[in-house]
């Protein structure tokens, strides 16, 4: 009987309790699947914006969903079980993009729908404090000068950083052994140790060994000088045409009702725009930087197009390696 | 090293909230560490909502806490119930869960414990006193040498977990094939991933750990239940090592504090590695001495001490150049910079008083795992008390939801299972687990290596012996190889021809 009762009063006050915020969308918590390791980069981000979202979303908790691993495939996959009501989004960034071109997935990286962009880290090329490249420039001559000597870092075959050094190389007429690590902090360690001559990496990768004086940045490739960075030269001033940042951002299902959609994207605008967000994300050397749905979505369609060049011309994956 | 700044850090560390946090974070780490599938990565994203309410020097000191807390945390259910709370645990069954099997469990534990805290405390003075000499030698090692290093690895795995030299290196083999699953590093392309997305990534350490050591186990506990259950006695009462057991086990503690505080401050490498390589020392240093595999004190004190000597060599890349060695100390730098402390090299300058809170903090971590753990050697035994009739389900629930956990994924309940499967025929047959879990650990950081050797001299081959210390570790293998060629020969003349495995010669 006491348990009959309990149970009588909590779901007369799930039912009745009236919502605090208002009615409307989400109703209930909305579920963000995270393809990626918990305490990742996009997982950081996914926290922090987790922990701003019930401000603006009624109140409702944003959840966390981590499926990690194969570059986002298991967790997409997961992710297409998804109704298309708004309560599941997932986590969408470059990796994932190239991932479609690398393999067979059973989705290809323009079938979502892009509800926001949410941050955008440049890419820059670090050398050790007392490497002999001085500029950019220094770097280009000495393999013009040396075909084949020059080797250049990036955070692993098929991430973003080798796509950027790849399209920088390309800008700039040479060629360099492009060599992979496991991950942004081997790659740091490689450039520090002088295993290679320069690094193509993403802020903030290195930020508190740049800090430090232990590494200078060459370029960063960002449209302006970046704001954390206002003495550093773009790779626009130093004459490569190139601009080059991994977006990270938030996807739905692709039959999600547009107005669903537009409720999601302005709770995501109001959240990434929150200081205490922005704070987090500064903190984390990240740069907070909303976009539209629409906007996203034309982000990736590009993206999508050139790693798609790319990966032919190298022959790289398992598509096109014949 | 300013003695100053390490007093007032030892003084911080004992006013009454912070030592309560402190207190409280190494019973999480333990409880953690101890249960299957629970990682210290996953303590540490649960405590980040804790992390910002703290101050910085309070969050660096539930980090360490945490970190330390699960590296002996895992020793209690690898001894108890044969399952390595984490793949640092790994080594401490091969003799814990015999002796817990002869009703020396807290015996075992005790030893774990202090095997523990020796390591702990000899690496936190490494931390305090050498972290920027360790830091140098820690970007000294380039790929060669890491290849170099990691083949000496291999080189243990013949003769890891006892049993014969051949049937080891067949375990060897095999999980040294099974590490090639997953997309390659060089050009992207995946292997032997038959269409499931799932092993793009490679072949999950924790499910095999779980099914090859845990879930094989239980199969063959199932076998016992057919016969009647006899409870075995728990010896309680004799747990704190003796001034005897101190003698014969200050060997493997010196051994697994070196070993631990030198593969600790190697990026990628950590605790795992430290203890099978620091039982294999020990196991050889002791010869005949001590009987490894039987359940020998020695055989549990050499990896526990050296997986806690890995916690402070793991922190001193991530202190001093802001550069994760591993899963769990990159998560400690995302919560630490959450919390607006960015660590790197200007950490001693910016955040000084956090930091020496950290270093002293980390001296009384260690007396607070010792005081805890003396505590769990009295009451977790008990569990064994339990009809296995009921005890091997409920291990079982723990290992199923445990590596569910980890992924949220059900393929890695499935792989779990399979390898549960696969280590009970190895049991049967005379395969030794811990080779396989060897290969499977050190073959992708092999692999790694060698590629980007070769891709950084232009596929020049002589590279592994014209670098000194890539040298002197390939010179490290042979003569492991070596000896262990020869030890096995001695024994095999000594025990008569009668002491050849029938099925060592197969595979």
């Amino acid at each position: 009987m006491r348990i009959k009762g309990i149970a009588a009063v909590a779901l007369a006050v799930a039912f009745a309790a009236p919502p605090a915020f208002g009615g409307g969308f989400p109703e209930k918590p909305v579920e963000a699947i995270v393809p990626w390791s918990p305490g990742g980069g996009g997982d950081l981000v996914f926290r922090a914006l987790a922990a701003v979202f019930p401000k603006y979303a009624n109140g409702q908790p944003l959840l966390i969903k981590n499926i990690p691993g194969a570059a986002g495939v298991p967790g997409i996959i997961e992710f297409m079980k998804a109704k298309p009501d708004g309560y599941t989004i997932a986590h969408w960034n470059p990796a994932q993009t190239i991932k479609t071109h690398m393999t067979k997935t059973p989705y290809t990286a323009t079938q979502f729908k892009g509800v926001a962009n949410i941050v955008n880290d440049t890419f820059y090329h670090l050398v050790a404090a007392d490497s002999p490249f001085k500029t950019l420039r220094d770097m280009i001559d000495f393999a013009k000068a040396n075909p084949g000597k020059l080797t250049v870092g990036n955070a692993g075959t098929g991430g973003g950083s080798h796509f950027a050094e790849v399209l920088f190389e390309e800008k700039a007429g040479i060629a360099a052994t492009a060599v992979p690590f496991q991950g942004g902090g081997p790659l740091v360690t490689g450039i520090l140790s002088g295993q290679v001559m320069a690094g193509s990496c993403t802020i903030p990768e290195g930020a508190s060994n740049i800090k430090a004086g232990q590494l200078r940045i060459l370029s960063i490739y960002s449209p302006e000088r970046h704001p954390f960075y206002p003495d550093t030269p773009t790779g626009l001033e130093q004459g490569i045409d190139m601009v080059f940042s991994a977006y990270r951002g938030i996807v739905a299902p692709a039959d999600t009702p547009p107005e669903t959609l537009r409720a999601l994207q302005d709770i995501f605008r109001k959240a990434i725009t929150d200081p205490g967000f922005v704070k987090q994300i500064n903190d984390i050397g990240s740069n907070p930087t909303f976009l539209t749905g629409a906007e996203y979505d034309k982000i990736i369609a590009q993206d999508s197009e050139n790693f798609l060049k790319v990966i032919k011309e190298l022959k790289m994956g398992d598509i096109y390696n014949k | 090293m300013s003695l100053g700044y390490f007093l007032e850090g030892l003084i911080s560390s004992f006013e009454p909230m912070t030592f309560l946090i402190m207190f409280l974070a190494t019973v999480a780490g333990i409880v953690i560490g101890a249960l299957p599938g629970l990682t210290g990565a996953m303590a540490i994203i649960l405590s980040m909502p804790i992390l910002a309410r703290i101050t910085p020097a309070q969050a660096l000191l539930v980090l360490a806490a945490i970190f330390c807390g699960g590296m002996y945390g895992g020793s209690i259910s690898a001894i108890l119930i044969s399952t390595p709370g984490g793949p640092s645990a790994s080594a401490t069954l091969l003799d814990g869960y015999p002796m817990a099997k002869q009703g020396r469990a807290g015996k075992a534990m005790g030893i774990a414990v202090f095997a523990s805290f020796i390591g702990g405390i000899f690496s936190s003075f490494g931390l305090l006193l050498v972290a920027p000499l360790l830091a140098r030698l820690a970007l000294s090692f380039q790929a060669q040498d890491y290849f170099s290093l990691s083949i000496f690895g291999l080189t243990i795995m013949a003769s890891a977990g006892g049993g014969a030299l051949v049937n080891g290196l067949v375990a060897g083999w095999i999980g040294l094939l099974l590490s090639t699953v997953g997309v390659d590093g060089n050009m992207g392309m995946s292997r032997f991933t038959f269409g499931f997305p799932s092993l793009m990534s490679g072949v999950n350490l924790l499910p095999v750990l779980i099914g090859i050591f845990a879930m094989s186990q239980l199969l063959e506990n199932a076998e016992g239940l057919l016969v009647a259950h006899q409870s075995l006695k728990q010896d309680l009462k004799d747990i704190w090592p003796s001034w005897l057991d101190m003698k014969r086990i200050s060997l493997s503690l010196a051994v697994g504090c070196v070993v631990g505080i030198f593969i600790g401050i190697m990026p990628g490498a950590g605790g795992a590695i430290a203890c099978f390589m620091a039982y294999d020392i020990a196991r050889r240093l002791y010869g005949s001495r001590a009987k490894f595999g039987s359940g020998v004190i020695e055989g549990v004190a050499a990896p526990e001490c050296a997986n806690n000597a890995c916690t402070g060599g793991d922190m001193v890349p991530l202190l001093t150049l802001g550069i994760p060695g591993d899963v769990q100390t990159a998560v400690m730098l995302g919560a630490l910079m959450l919390i607006g402390v960015r660590p790197g090299p200007l950490l001693f300058v910016e955040q000084r008083e956090a930091v020496y809170t950290l270093l002293a903090g980390m001296f009384v971590i260690q007396f607070l795992i010792l005081f805890l753990g003396l505590a769990a050697c009295r009451v977790s035994p008990r569990i064994l008390a339990v009809p296995p009739g009921l005890l091997n389900p409920i291990i079982l629930i723990f290992c199923v939801v445990g590596t569910f956990t980890l992924g949220n994924s059900l393929f890695d309940v499935k792989m779990a299972l399979v390898f549960g499967f696969i280590g009970y025929l190895m049991r049967k047959f005379g395969y030794p687990g811990a080779p396989l879990v060897l290969g499977l650990i050190l073959g992708p950081i092999a692999e790694d290596h060698l590629n980007r050797a070769l891709l950084v001299t232009d596929n020049d081959w002589t590279t592994f012996v014209t670098r000194p210390i890539s040298c002197f570790f390939l010179i490290l293998s042979v003569l492991s190889i070596a000896t262990a060629l020869y030890s096995s020969y001695r024994e095999a003349k000594l025990a008569g021809k009668t002491a050849a495995e029938p099925a060592g010669g197969r595979g």
